[in-house]
């Protein structure tokens, strides 16, 4: 999220002068002296926060019962957080751990003003709308602007396809999580966040399961968390840090972070939540985490496990391992090992791995789930070993589609960077008559020329998320380049492998890449119009939720929302973290279970084309027969 | 607000005060009966005086000075600097 500037932080709006709030005087909440003229003297004993200063006698003064509860609530006290760590150090390394804690991982602490008025201190604070007050808090600019990373991608569909609660109910954060829990106060020495009795629970709207029609339900009710059967993969990290920069500011960094699914005994079994089989998720914590402040700060590292219970917010109600009863039971590997831990967490997480002999046992008989993989064109994809070997082979070209400044850092040896966000030869200007529409065929061969590429070269590309990667493959394929291929897992695997980096630019020369367009790749805004109605088109908006639920736009775009009758099949429902490839068999389940079958003409939007793109390689690969991207999509159809 | 006569709350019309007595109900009815009983000057004048400054202090925000710089973008711009750097580039990965 971009910081607002400091002007756009603090400007009122004349809607807040004419609401409640509005009525009552600047001075009476923040201090200060509202009679001078001169702004030192009208700062003077000026408060900015004062629901985090003084609670009680601001917001308190109407909102008396909340402001009773709230300042002890856990947004505003993060209380099982330094719980966690008391567990963990000795009387000798507390007072230097909680200071660290202090530093670099309390500026999450929410006041009344982080959810009802200003974007919280995380993301560098400001008005969300001219300070007008809001009951319900923002989900984009408030909730997930702290918790973003995993929450908000998670439930936007920046990893994996979103949140069927947003997606399909136009659900909110406070939907689930309300007032009562939001401004409950946290008892002492509250174990976790799920012990609040407040807490959210699934259970709360989807009740008596036990009682329904779902077979599955009544066998795996109270033993299985709901999430297990119904999440995708979610973020799991690692190994974070905390230092001071040079310039004197703290930060933390998580050294890993990547998408994963584990089922493990619950480490935590309470009334409501007593289920045998839990979601596990890594959290950073690290041994090491704060031996900026104290060596060997957390003598008793073992007493708290670092997997812990997780509820991703990615739900959907058929997910891969639903399908059928063996796409979970039987699967090693969806269930947490001996050999997912580090050496030194093994202790740590006693108890809450699964065995071989505990992991139940596959069914004799289950129900075919009949996925035609023969369409689909391996070849497409390649992994880092088949790489490895073939790094010199003559007719392989190795495009590195990162930004500049990643390729920088280091590449596979022998890569050239081509970003293709970069339009300058791809894409149109974005001030031009076409903002960012593909370009002709021949300035798009003369590009690919210049980057050391043939139309018969066999071309590599590899990224680190997946869309740049994608989108550069979908243009190479549009423009008749025959033998393409994705490095499944882009970088990341490559680093993972233990393959060596390099930060030398390759000499290569240019070459002649004759362009020889696939003109059915691509559409316009006049074919989609004509087409919107038509019972063998489907158009898939593949932009992420947010965008496709009309909650932010892109910035070339004059308004918000999505074409009438589109499909929502965000990009990173696609891709997994890092560039890695889903399996064919589950992608082709997930799209026609999303009603995106491949005997249909299927047209890709989103913004720009780019994420179109991206997906389209993904179609291709899957052997969809006629896969098109709508060119500039968004933005033209819109402006 | 400026007053400069007690004639402005103690002589209002009867029939205005009688209107909102009869509308608002009893406990109402006693308060108007003391305003009119009010009969000394210098009560007078103190009620007066407490009663502005109770609307001073109680004036809305769009009144107040905050707001003339506060609702103005260009005078904002001209007089915050940049904010200053919170978030060190350092800083890496989920949180």
């Amino acid at each position: 999220m971009a910081p607002l500037e400091p002007q756009e932080k603090v400007l009122v709006s004349e809607e807040f002068l004419e609401s409640e709030h509005g009525e009552l005087a600047c001075i009476d909440c923040h201090g200060g002296d509202d009679s001078s003229p001169d702004k030192e003297s009208a700062h003077d004993g000026f408060d900015a926060h004062p629901s985090v200063n003084n609670p009680q006698e601001t917001c308190g003064e109407c909102h008396e019962e909340i402001a009773e509860t709230a300042p002890q609530s856990l947004h505003a006290t993060l209380s099982t957080f330094p719980g966690f760590l008391k567990k963990r150090v000795s009387d000798d390394t507390w007072e230097a751990v909680d200071k660290g804690r202090e530093r670099h991982c309390a500026s999450c602490h929410a006041s009344c003003g982080a959810c009802h008025v200003s974007r919280p201190k995380y993301v560098g604070t400001g008005f969300v709308n001219g300070h007008m007050f809001s009951a319900k808090p923002d989900p984009v600019n408030q909730c997930t602007a702290c918790h973003g990373s995993r929450v908000g991608n998670e439930f936007f569909g920046n990893r994996g396809q979103g949140d069927i609660h947003l997606r399909e109910f136009t659900m909110s954060c406070n939907d689930c999580h309300g007032a009562d829990e939001m401004h409950a106060a946290a008892p002492e020495g509250l174990e976790n966040r799920y012990h609040l009795e407040e807490a959210a629970n699934c259970k709360d709207c989807h009740k008596d399961l036990q009682f329904g029609s779902v077979r599955e339900h009544r066998i795996h009710n109270n033993k299985v968390q709901c999430q297990v059967c119904h999440s995708q993969t979610y973020t799991n990290c690692y190994s974070c840090h905390t230092g001071t920069d040079e310039e004197g500011i703290a930060y933390f960094v998580n050294n890993l972070d990547f998408e994963d699914m584990k089922i493990g005994f619950n480490p935590d079994r309470i009334p409501g939540n007593n289920y045998k089989f839990v979601l596990l998720r890594h959290v950073p914590v690290d041994p090491n985490v704060f031996d900026y402040y104290v060596k060997d700060g957390f003598p008793k590292f073992d007493v708290s496990p670092t997997w812990k219970r997780t509820s991703p917010h990615n739900i959907q109600r058929r997910t891969w391992q639903n399908v059928t009863c063996n796409n979970c039971h039987g699967q090693r590997d969806l269930y947490l090992s001996e050999d997912d831990l580090l050496d030194y967490e093994k202790k740590a997480n006693f108890g809450l791995t699964v065995k071989d002999d505990q992991i139940p046992k596959e069914r004799a008989r289950t129900m075919a789930i009949n996925i035609d993989t023969s369409g689909v064109e391996p070849s497409r994809i390649v992994d880092v070993d088949w790489l490895k070997e073939h790094l010199d082979d003559e007719k392989v070209v190795i495009i590195d589609a990162r930004a500049e400044s990643d390729y920088e850092k280091g590449h596979i040896p022998g890569a050239i960077n081509l970003d293709p966000n970069i339009p300058d030869g791809i894409r149109k200007a974005a001030d031009s008559d076409a903002p960012l529409q593909l370009e002709d065929a021949d300035i798009l061969g003369e590009t690919f020329g210049e980057y050391g590429m043939a139309r018969d070269d066999h071309i590599i590309v590899y990224c680190d998320k997946g869309q740049n990667g994608g989108f550069l493959l979908s243009v190479l394929d549009y423009a008749g380049a025959q033998n393409i291929s994705m490095l499944n897992g882009g970088i990341a695997a490559w680093k993972k492998a233990g393959h060596e980096l390099s930060d030398e630019e390759p000499d290569y020369d240019e070459k002649t890449f004759e362009a020889n367009v696939r003109s059915e790749l691509l559409v316009d805004n006049e074919f989609v119009k004509a087409n919107l109605v038509n019972p063998n088109v489907v158009i898939v908006d593949v932009r992420i939720l947010q965008q496709s639920m009309g909650l932010l736009k892109h910035g070339l775009a004059e308004r918000h929302g999505r074409i009438p009758g589109s499909v929502q099949f965000p990009l990173f429902g696609l891709y997994e973290d890092h560039a890695g490839i889903k399996s064919p068999e589950e992608l082709l389940w997930v799209l026609k279970e999303r009603n995106i079958p491949k005997h249909k003409t299927i047209v890709l939007t989103c913004n720009t084309g780019m994420y179109a793109g991206a997906s389209q390689f993904i179609f291709r690969y899957l052997g969809y027969p006629d896969v098109r991207v709508h060119d500039e999509s968004w933005i033209s159809w819109v402006n | 607000m400026v007053l400069h006569s007690t004639d402005i709350l103690v002589n209002q019309p009867v029939s205005h005060l009688n209107q909102t007595i009869n509308t608002s109900g009893g406990l109402l009815m006693s308060t108007n009966h003391r305003i009119r009983q009010i009969s000394n000057p210098l009560i007078a004048y103190l009620a007066i005086l407490a009663l502005a400054l109770l609307l001073s202090s109680q004036a809305m925000a769009d009144e107040s000075s905050c707001i003339v710089c506060h609702t103005d973008i260009d005078l904002l711009e001209e007089n915050l600097g940049d904010g200053g750097k919170t978030k060190s580039a350092l800083q890496a990965g989920s949180g």
